[in-house]
């Protein structure tokens, strides 16, 4: 009577799952207790926080901090009885050992190794302000909020990853921030950034920053374009010293460091 | 002590004395009960919703027809009662007489003033933190009347009986032992007498049974187990002790045909899930129909959907009882959507097979035989790499109701078109732990979605109304040519029964994991779904337009 798990909604990255699939082991008791916690992780967690952990419907969790984990016992028992009043269920299949198992894998998520890399971040600063990336992108606060923002984007993506998400953005787009084309009732076109949808509406932000929201009814198409980004590449437009600082500087930014001093939700 | 007895008493007596006399003065729809005859007769009384599929044929139609295509733009909330206990809401309510009777997670029961959500009374039964749930959310689908009373049954495996006026307990019976994994979530059924039960528990390898107590006493008047021992019939599907453990839970509300004497439950998978290597054979009765006497909880026959299974296609969907020519002749029949991705005819008499066909798509079986048995395609079951299948663990339906429309019989089934990769591992036994010997990744891309699909009684496809993501939702039929359900990303809509085209939607901001019911009060239609952790109704608004026409 296994009644149906939380489907994970639109924004599971097919490509990345399938690339990712690992063997699943015969018997939890032979494996070791790094590789039982990721497999239990990608059979019970992965469909909200992301096969990597990086998060989707629900949060990512490869940070320092978990923002309710404070400790290594509260992430159990987080796991072991779930958040009451949201979609974090208990994992009331898995026994105390197994629940053990998949929390230590999801405290190692959070530690992300600074790698040494090639590149100078200050001067890939530089660049960074040179290419106006922040007419898009917020890092610590400035900048203009349109695509992702970068203000820890170290923690949560590794040096390839950037380095393709600048030559090549289109194969960054997370499923849920997919690129919309929208052909109006009167004909007009209009692109934008998924930002929510359902069977009856779609809603999106526009480059210039406005949400606007559809009724699939009343428009004549709503198409979207999971080859396209409205980031454009940057391939070519710089050599390969420039990217490797780029990348430096954008692997340096592991949140901000302005704490914020806000009262806890 | 009998001195503050006769004192209690002597005080007593005149609040009784009030009482019997304004019991003497009301009308009879006052004090009403819910007599058996009512259960049997629902379709007469269509104010009211009385059972968990709104009659025993399970048809989920509501006869009210004030709201109807002409004007179900008009639908908006009624009132919105918010059970404020976290966890899902996936109960269908029932009406009686103006009240409301709901499940709120995990097993508390409230009464509702159905005409303003205020609540009249609620019931924890204190369900304590540690109750295993194993497989399944913590979760009740809602409760059974009969009499003066409400019927229930709680996640740590009680039966209990509240007053139907106070939600004080009549009778709380143990069902099964919660910590080898057996629970309840399931709405009971009432019938003449007896409250017949059904439990969870089968990915716990429970071994799986339905239950039939006295609707008075709670006593137990039968038990029917799902999974037969060594030397009765259906012992030899199976080997060694395998049985013992073999799953089978009974984790829906089944339905009941009076005239017949029979009851029909559909019953869970075996166990462990994904690793048929530890239970060779078919299984039985395992991801079958059964037709039970309803006297006597014996077998009067059963059909196997699934023989063998290793994918978790278990066979609870809610069987639909339909009287209907039959290649020529009048015929009882019973019809279901499995969650194999096949929708099957049979005669409910007898069991015989008469017809079964694909309304999602599926790629384990070549086709069904002549007898109903699947003509497998090699190399589909769960692999230690990981074997990709259609559909999906959860299948091409799932628990969520489907509905029937006994004029346009046509049956409205939530489908969900998806795939997953199945794998399988070892599984040992251990008594209230998960027993399932491997498991499913989804597969989430541009083939994957939802739908609402109408299916003629030979299963042939009438029309479909696609969903963004596959259901969630069960679905309702009403005689205002309405077809209303819901989607996970949070709307609940109406369909126009002939075309499945769109005429209404309401985004409620949670998901819809629940089936809509109906009911009227002082001539006005009331449409009820739970959605997040909430129950919403809706009622039509002040008429707009004096044109409107049905």
């Amino acid at each position: 009577m296994r009644e149906e798990f939380r489907y994970p909604g639109r924004g599971a990255p097919i490509p990345a799952l399938l690339a990712a699939l690992i063997l699943l082991p015969m018997g939890a008791a032979a494996q070791a207790p790094e590789e039982q916690g990721r497999r239990l992780f990608e059979v019970h967690c992965a469909r909200c926080h992301g096969l990597d952990g990086a998060g989707g419907e629900g949060p990512g969790l490869r940070r320092e901090n978990l923002r309710r984990a404070t400790d290594a016992e509260t992430l159990r028992e987080i796991v072991d009885r779930g958040i009451p009043g949201t979609d974090m269920p208990p994992a009331s299949s898995l026994n105390t050992q197994e629940i053990g198992a998949v929390s230590d894998y999801v405290l190692s998520l959070g530690v992300v190794a600074r790698v040494e890399l090639p590149g100078d971040p200050a001067a890939g600063r530089e660049l960074y302000e040179a290419a106006a990336c922040s007419a898009c992108h917020l890092v610590n606060g400035e900048g203009i909020a349109f695509g992702p923002d970068l203000s820890d984007i170290g923690l949560l993506r590794g040096p390839a990853y950037l380095r393709e998400a600048i030559e090549a953005p289109e194969a960054a787009v997370l499923p849920r921030h997919r690129t919309v084309r929208i052909v109006e009732a009167g004909g007009a076109e209009v692109m934008g950034m998924r930002v929510n949808e359902d069977t009856f509406s779609i809603q999106i932000l526009t480059p210039a920053g406005e949400h606007r929201s559809y009724r699939r009814s009343n428009v004549r198409e709503v198409e979207l374009l999971p080859a396209e980004s409205l980031m454009m590449s940057y391939a070519g437009q710089f050599d390969e010293g420039e990217l490797d600082d780029l990348v430096a500087w954008l692997a340096s930014l592991r949140g901000r460091d302005d704490a914020m001093t806000g009262e806890p939700e | 002590m009998s001195f503050p007895l006769r004192r209690r008493r002597r005080l007593r007596f005149p609040g009784v004395l009030a009482i019997l006399a304004i019991l003497a003065v009301l009308p009879v729809e006052g004090v009403a009960q819910i007599p058996y005859a009512r259960l049997a007769g629902s379709d007469a009384e269509p104010d009211a919703w009385l059972t968990y599929s709104g009659n025993y044929r399970s048809e989920r139609f509501s006869r009210l027809d004030r709201i109807h295509r002409g004007n179900v733009h008009r639908l908006r909330p009624a009132w919105i009662h918010q059970t404020g206990t976290g966890g899902r809401v996936e109960v269908t309510p029932l009406v009686a007489d103006g009240v409301m009777y709901i499940a709120e997670p995990p097993s508390t029961i409230a009464a509702l003033d159905a005409r303003t959500g205020r609540r009249l009374w609620r019931h924890d039964p204190g369900v304590p933190d540690e109750t295993l749930n194993i497989g399944f959310p913590r979760v009740n689908r809602g409760v059974a009347l009969l009499d003066d009373s409400v019927f229930f049954g709680t996640l740590d495996a009680f039966v209990m009986a509240l007053d139907r006026s106070t939600g004080d307990v009549r009778w709380r019976v143990p069902l099964g032992d919660n910590r080898i994994g057996v629970a309840i979530t399931a709405a009971p059924l009432a019938v003449d007498g007896k409250v017949i039960v059904g439990m969870s528990g089968g990915e716990a390898g429970v071994r799986g049974f339905l239950d039939a107590y006295d609707a008075g006493t709670g006593e137990r008047l039968w038990r029917f187990w799902a999974v037969p021992e060594p030397g009765e019939p259906g012992g030899d599907t199976w080997e060694g002790d395998a049985w013992k453990t073999g799953g089978g839970a009974t984790w829906l509300t089944g339905s009941f045909d009076p005239e017949l004497g029979l009851l029909y439950w559909g019953l869970g998978n075996p166990a462990p899930d994904w690793n048929g290597d530890l239970r060779p054979g078919d299984n039985l009765f395992t991801c079958s129909l059964v037709a039970i006497d309803v006297e006597t909880g014996e077998l009067r026959w059963h059909f196997q959907f699934t023989p063998h299974d290793t994918h978790d296609w278990d066979a609870n969907q809610i069987p639909v009882l339909v009287d209907a020519e039959w290649e020529g002749s009048p015929r009882k029949l019973v019809i279901l959507a499995n969650r194999n991705a096949f929708y099957y005819v049979l005669d409910r008499e007898t069991g015989q097979f008469l017809r079964a066909t694909e309304y999602s798509r599926q790629t384990w079986a070549e086709r069904i035989d002549e007898n109903g048995r699947p003509v497998l395609i090699p190399g589909m079951d769960p692999s230690e790499e990981g074997t990709l299948v259609w559909p999906s663990l959860a299948g091409a339906t799932n628990w969520y109701s489907p509905a029937f429309d006994p004029n346009r019989r046509l049956l409205f089934v939530p489908t969900r078109e998806m795939a997953s990769w199945y794998y399988k591992s070892d599984a040992e036994y251990e008594p209230g732990t998960p027993f399932l010997g491997g498991g499913e990744r989804r597969v989430v891309d541009e083939e994957t979605f939802g739908a609402v699909r109408a299916l003629a009684l030979d299963g042939s496809l009438e029309w479909e109304f696609r969903q963004l993501t596959p259901a969630v939702s069960g679905v309702m039929a009403t005689a205002g040519d309405l077809v209303f359900s819901g989607t996970q990303e949070g709307n609940i809509f109406a369909l126009d029964a002939d075309t499945g085209e769109a005429l209404w939607d309401f985004h409620a901001g949670g998901q819809v994991r629940a089936a809509p019911m109906s009911f009227a009060l002082d001539g006005e239609q009331f449409i009820s779904v739970a959605a997040g952790q909430s129950v919403f109704t809706f009622g039509l608004a002040p008429d707009a337009s004096p044109a409107e026409q049905p």
